[in-house]
């Protein structure tokens, strides 16, 4: 297998060859530094002089030499690296695609396949395996996406001609909620990632985004269309064709996490920024007294990178990366992210007040190092006396349930 | 030992830069989704305007720092998000706030008829004497006008508002409503503190008949 590996790797390399030709060169363009002599109508310099000069000037070559050359390692360095990382990246998809996605079940747990997961899912696999990870509990076909896709159809139709009330049959929510949800809709999916332009009006995935929300609200009525979403269903119409982007995001939002967020579930969510706090004050104990002093709780930062699974706070390949490993562990990783992030800037938080605080965690800063990110996550121990994530969550939840049984009124 | 790598990615000067505000306020920002709360804060900090700001998810937190009336003013910003499902959350900031900032779209009569509906939320679950600043955005865009100017004055009125109309897009009445706004502040704040100092004289008087 190694050799397999070395063997494919060494086969690119011709063209590569070729370019370190080019670099290997000697460096030449030393050539803006000539030494003249003094114009012909002027006293010649004196021997004493000019040797003087000769000698400045040889060292003045020497360094601009050595200057260049310098350089010119550093380029090559640089394209060897950039070269290796594609050569990682193509073995990365060979192994993806020959070797794990074949025997998913089998493969999908082994301790080789996780290592290579958390180095980020080639792009062109990306979509497949973020699929299979989040799966379809749900059995959501093909054809259930067509037909919630016409319902919707239909129910835009009708808004737009003022036509008859469309049959109530979801409960929960009034027409004009439900009306003002798909208006919503309209105007949300020109800003989802306003910067890539291509969910915009006349984008090319506009109507790909249109659709998938409005089946959604079909699909799910008792859920419908909540902010965020839409950055969710365009991160996967990114990766995914339209049908699967719709199971995904379908079962994506099935999750327990996402549930108890898209529906508001005060209590549940409560509960997991209590989660979140033990692992908080654990991981990161002296930015956590820090935040304590200044009032800053959870939701303020959480809620934004909660809801729209970080596409919208992190540049979107780094997301990409989180939401591999978020297919890979489940919520906790999301919970972790946070942490992750939170220790990458413990230096700079700890000396700012509550609104620079929220203010840098809500904008975060745009060329956010993805390894350093990484390194900083993998540093994060979701482990608290010997209790996992989904432990004290649990934990948490029983207290929660008991406390609102003996006294209703003693709700945070 | 934590070596944040990003030290370089903070925002400049931050930490240390209202050089110790005179005055700081609270504000929030709310009224439904897309009538422009973000756009609006956009041209507060910049002075630019920028059509691709991203749809706001919870709340957005801004700084802004005026010198009105030769005094430093530090406002805290919160931008919510305008959609109905958020409101449970965005409710706790009611309470915060030292000021709430209203706003509906004029080419919108169904983001005016909402005003209505903001306004008892923020009666509800914001402290009682609240500022409240009610703002008609979008006046660029006069073509689409579906509220009239008369309308917002009369509602304002009616609930006692400060009211303005201006436009994130040109700039219009986006710096004037807000140091309008501040002033507003300042004297709510004015009034809370003589009240305060008004208040604890009765044990103060106990203390007087001891003699």
């Amino acid at each position: 297998e190694y050799e397999e590996k070395t063997g494919r790797a060494q086969r690119p390399l011709s063209p590569k060859q070729n370019v370190r030709k080019n670099l290997d060169f000697e460096p030449l363009s030393t050539t803006a530094l000539i030494l003249e002599d003094r114009p012909a109508n002027l006293p010649a310099k004196p021997a004493e002089e000019a040797q003087k000069h000769r000698q400045q000037y040889e060292e003045m070559v020497v360094q601009a030499k050595k200057r260049e050359l310098k350089e010119a390692q550093k380029r090559k360095k640089q394209l060897e690296e950039r070269c290796k990382l594609e050569d990682s990246i193509g073995n990365a998809v060979l192994t993806w695609n020959n070797e794990i996605l074949p025997n998913w079940e089998t493969m999908c747990c082994s301790r080789k396949v996780r290592e290579l997961w958390w180095q980020g899912i080639p792009p062109s696999v990306r979509g497949k395996v973020w699929s299979l990870a989040i799966g379809n509990e749900l059995n959501i076909t093909h054809e259930l996406y067509d037909i919630c896709l016409a319902r919707a159809k239909e129910k835009w139709r009708s808004l737009s001609t003022g036509g008859a009330e469309v049959e109530c049959e979801d409960a929960g929510f009034s027409a004009a909620d439900r009306e003002a949800s798909l208006e919503l809709i309209k105007l949300d999916i020109s800003r989802t990632f306003p910067s890539l332009c291509i969910f915009q009006q006349g984008g090319p995935y506009h109507d790909t985004l249109h659709s998938i929300l409005g089946a959604y609200t079909c699909y799910r009525p008792d859920v419908g269309y909540v902010q965020g979403m839409s950055f969710i269903a365009a991160v996967l119409i990114l990766n995914l064709d339209t049908a699967d982007a719709f199971i995904a995001f379908s079962n994506l939002l099935n999750k327990p996490c996402q549930m108890a967020f898209f529906r508001v579930d005060h209590g549940l969510m409560l509960t997991y920024f209590a989660a979140f706090e033990v692992f908080f004050e654990e991981n990161l104990p002296k930015l956590f007294a820090h935040f304590k002093k200044n009032n800053l709780t959870p939701d303020i930062y959480l809620i934004d990178w909660i809801f729209t699974l970080y596409s919208k706070s992190l540049p979107l390949d780094l997301a990409c990366r989180v939401w591999d490993v978020f297919c890979r562990d489940g919520e906790e990783f999301l919970f972790r992210t946070a942490l992750g992030i939170l220790k990458l800037f413990e230096d700079i938080l700890t000396k700012m007040d509550f609104i620079h605080i929220a203010q840098f965690l809500t904008k975060l800063p745009e060329d956010l190092p993805s390894e350093e990110l990484f390194t900083s996550i993998a540093a994060i121990q979701m482990q608290s006396r010997n209790k996992k994530w989904a432990q004290i969550l649990a934990a948490l939840q029983k207290d929660n349930r008991e406390m609102e049984k003996g006294s209703p009124s003693l709700k945070r | 030992a934590v070596t944040a790598g990003g030290a370089g990615a903070a925002p400049r000067g931050c930490p240390n830069a209202p050089l110790d505000p005179d005055h700081l306020y609270n504000v929030l920002f709310v009224g439904d989704s897309h009538v422009g709360k973000t756009s609006f804060l956009y041209r507060l900090h910049a002075d630019t305007f920028n059509p691709h700001l991203a749809a706001t998810v919870g709340l957005d937190y801004q700084i802004k720092n005026l010198v009105v009336d030769n005094k430093r003013f530090a406002l805290r910003l919160w931008d919510s998000a305008g959609q109905e499902r958020y409101r449970s959350m965005t409710k706790q900031f009611f309470r915060k706030a030292d000021g709430v900032v209203l706003m509906y779209d004029i080419t919108s009569a169904y983001s005016f008829s909402d005003v209505r509906y903001w306004l008892s939320c923020i009666q509800e679950a914001a402290e009682d004497g609240v500022a409240i600043l009610l703002l008609g955005n979008k006046t660029d865009c006069a073509d689409e006008r579906q509220v009239p100017t008369k309308e917002g004055e009369c509602l304002a009125k009616e609930h006692q508002l400060m009211f303005y109309e201006c436009s994130a897009a040109s700039g219009h009445n986006v710096f004037e409503s807000m140091v309008s706004f501040i002033r507003l502040l300042k004297v709510r704040e004015d009034e809370l503190k003589s009240k305060a100092e008004e208040a604890p004289k009765p044990p103060q008087k106990k203390k007087g008949c001891c003699w």
